[in-house]
């Protein structure tokens, strides 16, 4: 158990980057073809991330660093909780926590852009929270618990009784109403003539780690779309792994079909639409059972 | 950065060991083009022809051009416009900022020679008496054609340099 | 008369230290150089003010392919804008579908004239070349694409619930202070004032063509989108009609080598009125000249329109069409 336990952790460790990097990638292609552009290939993340860090000298970044790399550690222990089994809401704790070292990454730069990105990030994040929370308490309700070993080995597909929470979650913390008004876009958006908002006053390994970090954070919430289909059966993995595809694409063109939101609507309709669909789905499971 | 505080390589002995690593196995930096794309006073029109670069009919994102925000990130930085007396500093500064081996592309007249405002008050003429400018794109405005030419000219010398820097050190 | 009447902005300075180097056949390219996306524009305004000074009168065909350039140009530039605007809100998709249609436009541009942007086609007394009539029947199917296409912009513009969310009531200028502060443009229309350069005859054959501008009553952000999206309509159309009527005919008058007497002329652009003024003392080189760019002119109504804390600021700047052109930066 323990030794199955340790495997799945450092499988995740190693290759977290790598699934993060190619959901981007693939994210980036649906988005490119929407729009009617060839787009770049699925795995450019990987090599401009790599190439970052091949440029040579850094500047000293000092304590923006440290926090970066804070960062990057609560997504690590986020994922290395979800993939050892333990509690989901520990590890939605973790991703929160994950963030908000990023945004204080953010404002110890003390730069324009970088503020607006660090209050963009935050915005997000509290909009998206009472979604990320519902799924947890969905699982609670169907499954009888909050543990990710139970739910993924010891009880049925959860996505039929919960589909609407699951249409909530891939729509809500991932993708539109993550966009604010006077959007500075992150430079994966090929029109950008901004500033990339975060990682604006990082220095070159500091930017790298911050995109990987994102790709740790990325794997885990694909994580939580494969668990929605999760039933300890071999057969439910392709499915799995289809349906995460599937929900990448869709992030992508999500991204095009309507213009952005403004911050202080985004909050409300997301909190709104986070209660009425949890509330209301979460009835029709007590129904059902 | 104001505070220098010089423990670098101790701290991150690390993670530059495993780029290093990395390098000695692929260098990874032809394959991905950053371009930071400055735009100087003038008519707009070059910059609206590298924005029509990245439109769908012209669609540089798919050459694995990538924009970016911060010249500390650029391999290519793209001059377009007039460089005037004023944003001349500006423009010094991004250039102390490049990373060692991006090329300097200065694209259309005015960013070439100054052009039709050269003899005004105040106008720089080009950018090359400013910076060393490895690649020059000729028109007024510089069509996509051109610009797109211009930097994929600029990511032949980058993989040129790195093979010879490489051979180098193989030689040694 | 001299052009201290026009306030001393960066454009009209740099335009009138050209005018001392240059005589004004050279200086048909630098107007052309005032400003990127509607250069055709500002060099049509320019040889309308020198052919007025020297009381010369266009050939009808000439004055015929200076509107079809003038309208084609505005539709790019128009789309330009509606692309920039669509981004800013986080419409990808639209703003990459205004960049297509732009796209055809300066194909279709590139084919007649040679040049995608900077066309040199204007020469005071006509025009430098003549048009192929080939050409430019094939580009009428073009167009009628262009036309279809931007008819589904404009359905996207009428019905897509967040775009009003995020554009209606932005910025609002009412029809009182728009007049009051001379705003042009889509911010004029946009308010309800049914000014337009085009209506007065004063250059073109718009007269002939039948035009009247768009009004539209919202006086904001929404109300300039819908005006923009309807000249693109409205200019193709323009185009087409045009193109059907294309007399045959000299091209291109013999100018005087000196210039004696001034003229002011405005013309309509996309972001809307473009002047020029010219005086000359029986020499090529020009007395005096000055310039006054819509995008410099509307730019002073922006403290009435938004407060500068404003988050959506970079939208009422791209509606009202004012630009950084020739700005320090």
């Amino acid at each position: 158990m323990i030794f199955k336990m340790i495997i799945s952790v450092a499988a995740f460790i190693i290759l977290g980057p790598f699934i993060g990097g190619m959901m981007t990638g693939i994210c980036n292609k649906a988005s490119a073809r929407i729009q009617g552009r060839n787009g770049a290939d699925i795995f450019q993340p990987i090599s401009d991330t790599v190439a970052l860090l091949q440029k040579g000298r850094n500047e000293n970044s000092g304590v923006q660093g440290y926090y970066v790399k804070v960062s990057l550690f609560f997504n690590i222990l986020a994922g290395s909780l979800f993939f050892a089994g333990s509690d989901m809401l520990i590890t939605i704790s973790c991703l929160g926590l994950g963030i908000v070292f990023m945004v204080i990454a953010a404002y110890t730069s003390g730069t324009y852009y970088a503020g607006i990105g660090a209050e963009r990030l935050i915005g997000e994040m509290v909009a998206a929270a009472p979604m990320m929370f519902m799924v947890a308490i969905g699982f609670y309700v169907y499954c009888g618990s909050f543990d990710v070993r139970d739910v993924a080995f010891n009880s049925p597909v959860a996505f039929l009784p919960l589909i609407g929470i699951f249409a909530g979650f891939i729509t809500v913390p991932c993708s539109k109403l993550r966009k604010s008004s006077f959007e500075y876009r992150m430079p994966h958006s090929m029109y950008q003539r901004d500033m990339d908002s975060i990682s604006d006053a990082f220095n070159k390994r500091d930017a790298a780690i911050c995109e990987i970090a994102s790709w740790y954070e990325k794997t885990v919430l694909f994580a939580f779309v494969f668990l929605f289909f999760a039933n300890g059966k071999i057969w439910m993995i392709p499915v799995g792994i289809v349906a995460c595809l599937i929900v990448c694409g869709i992030q992508g063109i999500l991204e095009n079909i309507s213009p952005g939101l403004s911050r202080r609507r985004a909050l409300k309709i997301s909190w709104v639409t986070a209660l009425i669909i949890g509330v209301v789905n979460l009835v029709l499971v007590y129904i059902i059972m | 950065m104001s505070f220098k505080i010089k423990r670098d390589k101790k701290k991150n002995a690390g993670l530059s060991v495993a780029s290093a690593g990395i390098r000695t196995f692929h260098n990874f930096r032809p394959e991905s083009l950053w371009v930071f794309h400055y735009d100087g006073s003038g008519c707009d029109g070059c910059n609206a022809e590298y924005l029509a670069c990245l439109s769908p009919a012209w669609d540089i994102e798919r050459l694995a051009v990538r924009n970016t925000g911060n010249p500390a990130y650029a391999d290519i930085l793209l001059v377009t416009g007039l460089i005037t007396e004023n944003s001349a500093d500006e423009l010094l500064q991004i250039y102390e900022q490049l990373p060692e081996g991006s090329k300097v592309v200065s694209a259309g007249a005015c960013a070439c020679t100054g052009g039709l405002f050269s003899e005004c008050e105040g106008i720089m003429a080009g950018v090359d008496s400013l910076i060393p400018v490895d690649i020059y794109a000729a028109g007024c405005a510089a069509r996509p054609e051109a610009l797109i030419d211009a930097i994929l000219m600029a990511k032949d010398e980058i993989v040129s340099e790195t093979e010879n820097r490489e051979e180098a050190v193989d030689d040694e | 008369m001299n052009s201290n009447m026009f306030e001393t902005t960066e454009s009209s300075a740099v335009f009138q230290s050209l005018a001392r180097q240059k005589d004004y056949k050279q200086l048909v390219y630098a107007s052309e150089r005032m400003y990127g996306t509607g250069g055709f524009g500002n060099s049509f305004a320019f040889c309308t003010a020198i052919e007025g000074a020297c009381n010369v009168i266009v050939p009808m065909r000439a004055q015929y392919i200076r509107t079809i350039l003038m309208e084609l140009s505005m539709v790019q530039e128009n789309l330009l804008r509606l692309a920039s605007i669509a981004e800013t809100i986080g419409y990808d998709r639209l703003s990459m579908m205004c960049w297509t249609e732009r796209e055809y436009i300066l194909e279709i541009l590139e084919k007649l004239t040679g040049n995608r942007m900077m066309l040199s086609m204007c020469c005071p007394g006509g025009v430098r070349r003549d048009l192929d009539m080939d050409i430019i029947s094939e580009s009428i199917d073009e167009i009628d694409n262009v036309i279809l296409k931007t008819k589904e912009i404009y359905e996207i513009f009428e019905s897509d619930k967040q775009i009003m969310n995020r554009l209606k009531g932005l910025g609002y200028l009412s029809k009182e202070e728009a007049e009051a502060a001379s705003v042009t443009g889509p911010g004029a229309k946009g308010s309800g004032l049914a000014e337009d350069r085009r209506t007065l005859g004063e250059y073109g054959i718009y007269h002939l063509l039948g035009f009247k501008p768009v009004v539209e009553q919202g006086g904001d952000c929404y109300a300039r989108c819908i005006v923009k999206v309807r000249e693109i309509i409205q200019s193709a159309e323009l185009v087409k009609s045009a193109v059907n009527e294309m007399p045959e005919g000299s091209i291109c008058t013999q100018m005087p080598d000196r210039i004696e007497g001034e003229w002011i002329a405005r013309i309509e652009q996309a972001d809307g009125m473009d002047t020029y003024y010219v005086k000359g003392k029986g020499s090529a080189f020009l007395e005096d000249a000055g310039i006054r760019k819509a995008g410099e002119s509307n730019d002073k109504i922006m403290y009435r329109v938004t407060d500068y804390s404003s988050e959506d600021e970079a939208l009422v700047r791209l509606t009202l069409g004012i630009d950084d052109c020739l700005k320090e930066r």
